[in-house]
């Protein structure tokens, strides 16, 4: 069970979360995206090992979602913002 | 039934002035307060207690705590029955009963004991081998392997105990409330910091319980007595007895197991049996200890071979003496106390044998005192005996550690094993820190921390208990400081010494030839043999995880506390290897076992999901109405009257609404108020429609697609005023629709100036429906409802008997109808007054039954048909589509396969014979009688039967279904059986252009 | 079955104590309570939003502010609950502002008494210390299976904000969450 920080209401439990997906996916341009741009962003994802961007909502909190910069591997969770943050590499 | 022929006459941490009576296997027996049961029956002389699990052979304890392997037993009776506790871990209590499993009649005639007689056929995997063909006998040949090696019951009646769950944050947590756990409790504790400190005994003190240390000069458990009180007068320390450290997980969280009530009868004055805790805990130190090793000869299961540290601990803490006559069979120094203690309980010691060549003086000096004699570089090589053990074999070892020369027999009723120690990792290893193998000791050690926790003490190999005391203190202030406390560590009292634990190794006692057949058992809860897992290397299964289940060792209900390492070792020594090369298996939370009571908590029965009730629950609940579960939701579903079943109040209140006009409790569609400078063009982009031109007062139908560009959901916008719309979902899509709207304005469109709450709570809802809705509104309202002021899909704010009220023009029935919202606590003002006034139009009040059988009537989807496999065309939405605007899921609505004309289309079934219901998830075909498979052309997605139409209905989904009206096909059920002729039609059976609605 | 109506008679349930309940509930009603929502950053907001309360919005993550017979608590960034004893006019916010009367949207219940802490750690997932959650801390999170915000009044009183249709689920839990120390439903 991890512990996220919620950048809006602090460090809360992952049970009040729902994961939104993959942070890294850029949706398609509602006017301009092409077919072959909504494929990509509905059906093509990468399986880093290692560092991941992903969305979590804070369902049980403040409604908001999140971007959460987690090692996939060890959990570590290596900074936290907003969406359109851009998160900290934790390499400092 | 007084007499315990075991016990001492004084000593111990028992109190002989409470006696408690207690029946093990139908028998009474009397033991004391402070006993276990395990104490209680050694006490009572008791040494037969089990038959293990494969073999059935005859079994005795081995242990004292949760390291106990042989002796689980059936504990309590009727609803309360647990299976598989180890009689270490119970508390004597008055009238305790427990029983001994795994036999059958009984413990001293147990017919699956001929498996022990037969076990040449009984190798590892023979399971897997004999009864693995053919496999549709399998559920056979399990009933019958079930009945002979099993474990405990299962209770059948249900738990009427409750169990509760904690979640708890500190600074410190230590885990253990041994010497170390004790010292880093004083140091977390003077910081300030907050600290749980926990232990799975009744008491704190650990290793201190069993042994004669001295602490400042006194006995352990006097110092462990002060030290505990001193913590619990710090007010920011907890102590946790009878609570175990079960599991350790990401980021900190450890999962804590507290025996609230385990030690009674019964629970008292509502207290939890169990309570989870699950704590967040800056920082983690370990003092979890060590657990003794066994050593691996021929027979060495034999009741009353056992570990020394246990003989020791039942003599000193209970005054119950594991037999009269006793062998120590070493291969470290650590047993040469532990025989003295035995000796001074009134034990005879016949003699230490050690597996090591030379001895140095401090244990040389102990044995010398308690004048016991010492047999260095011997070993025992086999055990005799039957229900309990009654001599030893004992041989010299050469420089090779191979037994040569003169064996003797040494008569005894107990022998003590001591095979080194091993540190209990667990906790350790299931934080993901790394191991490292510690030559020295033998064992396995902690190495690399990957959580934020320290070990300390003897779960990190500090056996020495000046060593565990000064690491405790060290570790608590180390992890009081990280937590942001500024501390130093506690003063450490002077104590004992004690030996040095250096093993010699040898992990299996070769047989002689003359012994040969003597089972040398590596684990004896899951009844596997050095042998066994020789065959495993010999077959293949080198990887130590092949090893593990191909023989089960370690897979018991004791994790393989005391038998991992013993079978890595011999492993290592198949594949001539270093035991480091070999690996540990994973360690798995929990440590010990949590009922699974414990483990629902709070979250059992009709409270392991939420429930949500309406305004008028009660009313309907009052008028004898039963309720469906929708999504979260509970939703009357009609109003039986005069003995009708469900069915015909079904067809009599739908025929009725056709005819007349009744009324419904929609409270549970979801609402979500939009509001914001963007609120239109957030719309725009969600729904397939455009609402640029919907006015205010005005509502209009909309439908979502998702990304992909199938149907998501579909629901009514409302223009409440210039820049606030209200939008409803249907009941069980509400909470996925309200959590998609957010992502999307979070992350996708953070620029658009919209708000959204959901208010599904905050507007109740009345439908009115029926030719005669227009007639009883207008009785409790002064507005103008005419057509010209609130016309079909128009929107009016106005009064219904005092009450402000939105009142919406739509219809899901398809009749003249309304919806009403309401603040919830208005809502029974309503109800009422449309039930009064709608007297001479017979209003009546209708359910959820009715309403779907209204809405199949007229072709409307909901969950069956919006079951994410559907194209908005498909469901006949195709003209609503807007070519002008761009919105989610246009793009990937337009793919070929989304658009061909043969994909499922929404159409109407009706019976052939007008007759025969069509079973819901029937599948479409042309013939049932073809050669298969059969090609599938559609499902049926709801039906009822009509009462306005006289026969049954369906809708479904069909291949190109709507240029197919008219066609014959079959609709077959494989799940019913069914197969029902019919005739595809318009999916809209009522009024098919609407003028009803708009009347 | 569903089975949750019995333990909304008001009554006393569970453990006996010397000390009595170890947790009293009571439902609060007449309270008006606005959703408010709207932009920090677009001074009109707060400025019309400080004038129609009396009281600036507090703005620290799960904060409250008291005064006038109001109390503001912070939800989320730009969403706060505005509770009160007497009507407020939804349009005093300005035209920047999305406000929704949830008053009757929302059961609020009054818990109190000694154990109240441990009653709510049996299903809420924050750090409710004293030191970490006080008079003044308020927070949107889990109670069980809900949704719910916690909002401490004093040190053993707190407020309970949940889901109006939850509301026999959640008296149902707290009975049987409270059992172990002794729960009070006083009458409504």
């Amino acid at each position: 069970m991890l512990e996220i920080n919620c950048p809006y209401c602090g460090k809360r439990a992952q049970k009040e979360f729902t994961y939104a997906g993959d942070a890294g996916a850029e949706r398609p341009n509602l006017e301009t995206g092409t077919n072959q741009d909504w494929f990509e962003f509905v059906y093509l994802r990468n399986n880093p090992r290692g560092l991941h961007d992903e969305l979590w909502h804070h369902s049980a909190g403040c409604r908001r979602l999140i971007k959460v910069r987690r090692d996939v591997v060890t959990h570590e969770i290596i900074d936290t913002g907003a969406p359109s943050d851009s998160l900290s590499t934790g390499a400092s | 039934m007084n007499h315990q022929p075991f016990r001492k006459p004084t000593g111990g941490n028992i109190d002989r002035s409470q006696p408690l009576t207690f029946t093990f296997d139908g028998k009474v027996y009397q033991g004391y307060s402070g006993d276990t049961l395990a104490s209680a029956l050694m006490a009572n002389g008791v040494k037969l207690l089990a038959r293990s699990f494969k073999y059935h052979r005859p079994r005795g304890l081995t242990g004292y705590g949760v390291e106990e392997s042989n002796v689980l037993v059936q504990l309590r009776t009727g609803a309360r029955s647990e299976p598989n506790i180890p009689a270490t871990q119970v508390e004597l209590y008055e009238g305790l009963v427990a029983e001994s499993q795994n036999r059958w009649p009984s413990l001293h005639f147990d017919i699956g004991a001929v498996n022990s007689k037969l076990s040449g056929l009984f190798p590892s995997g023979f399971y897997y081998k004999t009864f693995m063909w053919p496999a549709k006998f399998w559920p056979f040949y399990e009933h019958a392997i079930r009945h002979i090696a099993g474990m405990g019951k299962s209770p059948t009646l249900e738990d009427p105990d409750s169990y509760a769950h904690n979640y708890r944050h500190c600074d410190v947590l230590i885990a253990g409330g041994g010497p170390a756990g004790l010292m880093a409790a004083l140091s977390a504790g003077q910081s300030g910091a907050r600290v749980i400190l926990c232990d799975e005994n009744a008491d704190f003190g650990g290793m201190l319980r069993g042994r004669r240390d001295t602490i400042r000069g006194k006995p352990g458990p006097e110092w462990v007595a002060d030290t505990a009180a001193r913590l619990a007068a710090m007010k920011n320390v907890r102590l946790l007895r009878r609570t175990t450290a079960a599991g350790y997980y990401d980021h900190n969280l450890i999962v804590l197991d507290e025996r609230v009530a385990d030690h009674k009868a019964t629970p008292e004055n509502h207290e939890p049996r169990h309570r989870i805790w699950h704590v967040r805990a800056k920082e983690v130190v370990l003092a979890t200890g060590s657990i003794e090793r066994p050593l691996v000869f021929a027979d060495n299961d034999r009741p009353g071979v056992m570990l020394t540290s246990a003989a020791q601990a039942y003599a000193n803490a209970h005054g119950a003496l594991a037999g009269r006559r006793a062998v120590i069979f070493t291969n470290n120094a650590s047993a040469y106390a532990a025989a003295a203690d035995l000796k001074a309980a009134g034990i005879e010691v016949q003699a230490i044998v050690d597996l090591r060549d030379s001895l140095e003086a401090p244990e040389l000096k102990i044995a010398a005192n308690a004048n016991i004699g010492v047999l260095n570089r011997h070993v025992v090589v086999a055990a005799h005996g039957a229900k309990s053990v009654h001599s030893v074999t004992v041989m010299p070892v050469d420089s090779n550690t191979t037994p040569v020369g003169e064996a003797q027999e040494i008569l005894c009723d107990v022998v003590c094993l001591s095979g080194g120690w091993t540190p209990s990792v667990h906790l350790f290893s299931q934080s993901r820190g790394k191991l490292c193998y510690d030559e020295t000791l033998s064992a396995f050690v902690p190495d690399k921390s990957f959580q934020r926790e320290r070990s300390a003490g003897a779960c990190q190999g500090a056996f020495q208990l000046d060593a565990c005391l000064h690491e405790g203190a060290k570790a608590g202030a180390q992890a009081a400081v990280a937590a942001g406390f500024a501390t130093t560590a506690a003063d450490v009292p002077r104590c004992s010494a004690d030996a040095v634990v250096k093993p010699r190794l040898l992990w299996a006692i070769p047989a002689p030839d003359h012994l040969h057949g003597g089972k040398q058992f590596v684990d004896l809860q899951n009844d596997v043999t050095a042998a066994d897992v020789g065959l495993a290397y010999q077959e293949g299964y080198h990887s130590v995880e092949h090893l593990k289940r191909y023989t089960t060792l370690g897979m018991g209900t004791d994790q393989g506390r005391t038998s991992n390492v013993n079978g890595l070792a011999i492993m290592a020594g198949h594949r001539a290897e270093a035991i480091t090369a070999v690996g540990t298996t994973t360690f798995r939370q929990p440590f010990t076992p949590i009922p699974m009571g414990a483990v629902a908590g709070l979250n059992a029965h009709d409270h392991v999901a939420p429930v949500r009730t309406t305004p008028l629950h009660h009313w309907h609940e009052s008028l004898g109405s039963p309720f469906a579960p929708t999504g979260q939701w509970l939703r009357a579903q009609g109003y039986p009257k005069d003995g009708e079943t469900l069915e015909q109040a079904t067809m009599r209140e739908a025929k009725h609404v056709r005819e007349k006009v009744g009324i419904v409790d929609v409270s549970t569609l979801g609402k979500i108020d939009v509001q914001g400078p963007d609120a239109l063009e957030f719309l725009n982009r969600v729904y397939i429609n455009s609402f640029s031109n919907l006015a205010v007062g005005k509502c209009r139908y909309g439908v979502m697609l998702r990304e992909d560009g199938l149907v998501d959901d579909d629901g009514v916008v409302t223009r409440l005023a210039e820049n606030r719309y209200m939008i409803t979902t249907t009941t069980t899509h509400a909470s996925a629709v309200m959590n998609r709207l957010e992502y999307l304005l979070d992350v996708d469109w953070p620029s658009l100036n919209v708000h959204l709450l959901s208010v599904t709570d905050d507007w109740s809802g009345i439908a009115i429906a029926g030719p005669h809705s227009r007639t009883v509104l207008t009785k409790v309202t002064s507005a103008d409802l005419s057509n010209s002021a609130v016309p079909f899909m128009g929107y009016a704010e106005i009064d219904i008997d005092g009450v402000p009220v939105r009142l919406f023009r739509i219809s899901f029935s398809g009749e003249l109808a309304y919806e009403i919202n309401m603040a919830p606590n208005a809502t029974r003002t309503v109800w009422d007054a449309l039930l009064k006034a709608g007297a001479n139009q017979e209003i009546i009040p209708y359910g959820l039954e009715a309403m779907n059988v209204l809405r199949i009537e007229k072709g409307h989807v909901v969950g069956g048909e919006l079951n994410g496999r559907t194209t908005a065309d498909g469901l006949g939405f195709g003209k609503m589509i807007s070519t002008k605007k761009a919105f989610v899921g246009k793009v990937p609505a337009r793919r070929a396969g989304l658009t061909r004309d043969d994909i499922h289309q929404l159409v109407g079934l009706v019976p052939t014979d007008e007759k025969t219901r069509i079973p819901r998830g029937a599948q479409l075909i042309a013939d049932p009688k073809a050669t298969k498979p059969v090609a599938m052309q559609g499902e049926v997605t709801s039906q009822c039967m009509s009462p306005n139409l006289g026969h049954p209905i369906a809708l479904a989904l069909l291949n190109g279904g709507r240029a197919r009206h008219g066609e014959t096909l079959k609709a077959h059920s494989p799940i019913t059986g069914q197969t029902v002729t019919v005739t595809v039609t318009n999916p809209i059976f009522i009024d098919p252009q609407g003028e009803r609605l708009r009347g | 079955m569903v089975d949750l109506t019995l333990s909304l008679a008001p009554g006393t349930y569970g453990a006996e104590n010397r000390e009595g309940p170890g947790v009293t509930v009571s439902q609060r009603h007449g309270l008006h309570i606005l959703h408010l929502a709207g932009d920090l950053s677009d001074t009109d907001f707060p400025t019309a939003a400080r004038h129609a309360l009396g009281l600036p919005l507090p703005q620290l993550a799960g904060e409250t502010r008291d005064g006038h017979g109001v109390r503001v608590l912070w939800l989320a960034p730009n969403r706060w609950l505005v509770v009160s004893g007497h009507k407020l006019e939804t349009d005093a916010f300005g035209e920047k502002a999305s406000v929704n009367d949830v008053g009757q949207g929302r059961s609020v219940l009054r818990l109190s008494g000694r154990s109240v802490r441990d009653l709510l750690c049996k299903g809420c997932p924050i750090d409710l210390d004293p030191q970490s959650f006080s008079a003044g801390h308020a927070a949107a999170t889990l109670l069980g299976h809900l949704n719910v915000v916690i909002d401490c009044i004093a040190d053993d009183v707190f407020d309970l904000y949940v889901t109006r249709s939850f509301d026999h689920f959640i008296h149902d839990w707290l009975v049987r969450a409270g059992k172990e120390f002794g729960v009070r439903i006083s009458a409504a």
